[in-house]
């Protein structure tokens, strides 16, 4: 499967004084493939996330198209694009992402039953193993701490093996060692077929990356 | 866990925000149930007032006026006794005009073995009464003998219990069909067991007033008149002297009653409606306060895969979910109030007041409950239309 942004770009209003809105992303295309992990850095503020969550359908762009096998996301009507959205792609949100009235193991097979999938038991339960998260399956989120939360927020969007993976600072409340693992493991994921896109500050993303961009100004560089 | 299941998870797992929630819900269903139902009483009251006073006419002495107002006889059980004599009950059978007429005879008890305060004994004619046998006629098939009473439905006696009265001992052969007024307060027998009462009365040095035979007097007397006669009769009998009388017009008395309930209905709905519109803007205005926390928590769920229509779903069914809980704890509330307090209640408006029964009793639960299943999605919507119209996008990009 692939994903191929065209042209896609995003203005947000805004009275920035000498204009009335601002160019939060420039045109940009790009293609994600099956089976390649991309890493995006870049300063704050520069257009990162607003890429991601455009590419991930979640946020419409002003101009251009995110066409997944050719169809484009924003061509669908809501309830369409929810269903590809629950399918095909998973998303690791910054900051915090729980279902608060779900226990941890429910949040992680919730995304399974949207998409009409049998719950990954067997998978998630692997993940959170590698995580440090398996005695937690029954416990609240609002118990968790900010590390736990970002680790249970990773395993729910890995584990029923979505077609695309869009992780938003996935290592932002991380040690570095459970970095290099969370690293590993979207690694992993791409290699077993999945497209991974990853934005990131971490400099050590970089060696995990098959594809690595810099963002700046709301300008996407291939480096 | 399903998205069909997480409504009613959040709401047990929020019990704060649900608890508020379901406090304003109880408060519409608590108005509109009690408000209906106590309208709905007075109505039947005033249905079963017109259906028990039965007569057209009802005839008293002119000095009764003075020691007791008849109207409140019928419309809060105040008890009096005044007679005349009962050869004004041949006088007014005889006029033209007059279909029936009978005589009824007043005693209130000094203090009956039954009641901790007087009640009224009313005696009858069962040969020519129309307004008291078809009432006994619901409960017995015979008509009372001798020392026999019917006891109205307030009345602390059973049937086959003896009650005392001046010291007589009086079989309780009926208790009748409550009918929300003042006649409830009553016990019932025929006039051979009230003469006995009067003479009792007379013995124990109970200052009756009645000059001669007890047997002789009548309290009022019940006229039922051609169509159209009773005015004319009306003041026919008041020109009457020896003794002069006071008619009282049972229309009067009714469209009386209609006037004050009319009044009473009318603030009642005034009021459902003022906490209605105050409820349903607190709860509107509580969703778009509680719309506005869950922001993130929405666009998480559409993240994961989630359609607008889905979020939508989720936040009407919660509130749903949320005006049945909150409904039915303010019917049961309704409840707890109206049932055991419908005395005070009555005594509080001073109008007849006669509870409908269980199955108009249920039908207004379910009424009352669908208004509000109905109103607390409704004060949702506009929260629901946020939550799912959001841009998760945006909420996204703000991290926290």
């Amino acid at each position: 499967m692939e994903l191929a942004a065209c042209g896609l770009a995003k203005r947000f209003r805004r009275n920035t004084g000498d204009a009335n809105f601002l160019e939060a992303v420039h045109p940009v295309d790009l293609t994600m493939h099956s089976g390649e992990m991309m890493v995006l850095t870049g300063r704050s503020g520069s257009g990162k996330t607003t890429l991601l969550t455009m590419l991930a359908g979640l946020l419409p762009p002003s101009d251009g198209t995110a066409a997944l096998d050719g169809k484009d996301l924003y061509s669908l009507s809501d309830a369409g694009l929810s269903r590809m959205r629950a399918r095909h792609f998973a998303v690791i949100p910054q900051g915090a992402s729980a279902v608060t009235s779900m226990t941890v193991m429910e949040n992680i097979l919730f995304p399974a039953s949207l998409a009409g999938k049998d719950p990954p038991v067997r998978q998630a339960e692997t993940l959170m193993e590698r995580l440090g998260i398996l005695k937690l399956r029954n416990v609240w989120p609002g118990e968790l701490s900010g590390g736990e939360l970002r680790r249970m927020s990773i395993v729910r969007a890995l584990a029923a093996g979505p077609d695309f993976v869009f992780a938003d600072e996935p290592t932002a409340d991380l040690d570095d060692g459970n970095t290099a693992l969370t690293l590993g493991i979207l690694k992993e994921t791409a290699l077993e077929g999945s497209a991974v896109f990853v934005v990131t500050h971490d400099r050590e993303a970089a060696a995990y990356a098959d594809v690595l961009l810099r963002m700046d100004a709301g300008k996407l560089y291939k480096i | 866990m399903t998205p069909r299941k997480l409504p009613m998870r959040n709401i047990l797992r929020h019990p704060g925000r649900t608890a508020s929630l379901t406090v304003l819900v109880a408060f519409l269903a608590l108005s509109l149930f009690s408000g209906s139902v106590i309208v709905m009483s007075l109505m039947s009251g005033l249905r079963s007032l017109e259906n028990r006073l039965g007569a057209d006419l009802i005839v008293v002495p002119a000095t009764s006026r003075g020691k007791i107002d008849p109207e409140k006889i019928y419309l809060q059980g105040t008890t009096g006794y005044y007679y005349m004599s009962a050869s004004k009950l041949d006088e007014v059978r005889a006029m033209e005009g007059v279909v029936q007429a009978s005589g009824q005879v007043f005693l209130a008890s000094l203090r009956a073995d039954c009641c901790s305060m007087p009640i009224q004994v009313i005696g009858f004619d069962p040969a020519t009464d129309f307004t008291i046998r078809p009432w006994i006629g619901e409960r017995m098939k015979t008509d009372l003998g001798k020392m026999e009473v019917a006891a109205g439905s307030r009345v602390n006696a059973g049937v086959n219990e003896t009650i005392r009265i001046y010291g007589q001992p009086c079989l309780v052969a009926a208790r009748l069909d409550e009918s929300g007024t003042g006649l409830d307060t009553a016990v019932y027998c025929t006039m051979e067991t009230m003469a006995e009462l009067l003479s009792a009365a007379r013995e124990m040095n109970h200052e009756l007033k009645i000059d001669g035979d007890p047997a002789g007097v009548v309290s009022a007397i019940y006229v039922k008149t051609h169509p159209g006669e009773a005015d004319r009769l009306a003041g026919e009998i008041r020109q009457t002297r020896s003794p002069k009388v006071t008619v009282i017009q049972t229309r009067t008395v009714t469209s009386d009653v209609e006037r004050s309930l009319g009044g009473v209905s009318h603030t009642i709905a005034v009021l459902i409606i003022c906490v209605w519109l105050l409820d349903l803007v607190l709860l509107t205005a509580a969703f778009l306060l509680l719309g506005g926390e869950r922001r993130r928590e929405f666009a998480v769920l559409r993240s994961l895969g989630m359609s607008r229509r889905d979020l939508a779903y989720l936040a009407l069914k919660e509130a749903a979910l949320i005006s049945f809980f909150g409904g039915m704890n303010g019917i049961f509330l309704g409840l707890l109030i109206l049932l055991p307090f419908s005395g005070l209640i009555e005594q509080a408006l001073g109008l007849p007041y006669l509870r409908p029964g269980w199955p108009t009793m249920l039908a207004l639960c379910a009424a009352s409950l669908a208004a509000v299943c109905a109103a607390g999605p409704g004060a949702a919507l506009l929260s629901a239309r946020k939550l799912s119209r959001a841009d998760i996008g945006t909420i996204m990009r703000e991290g926290t």
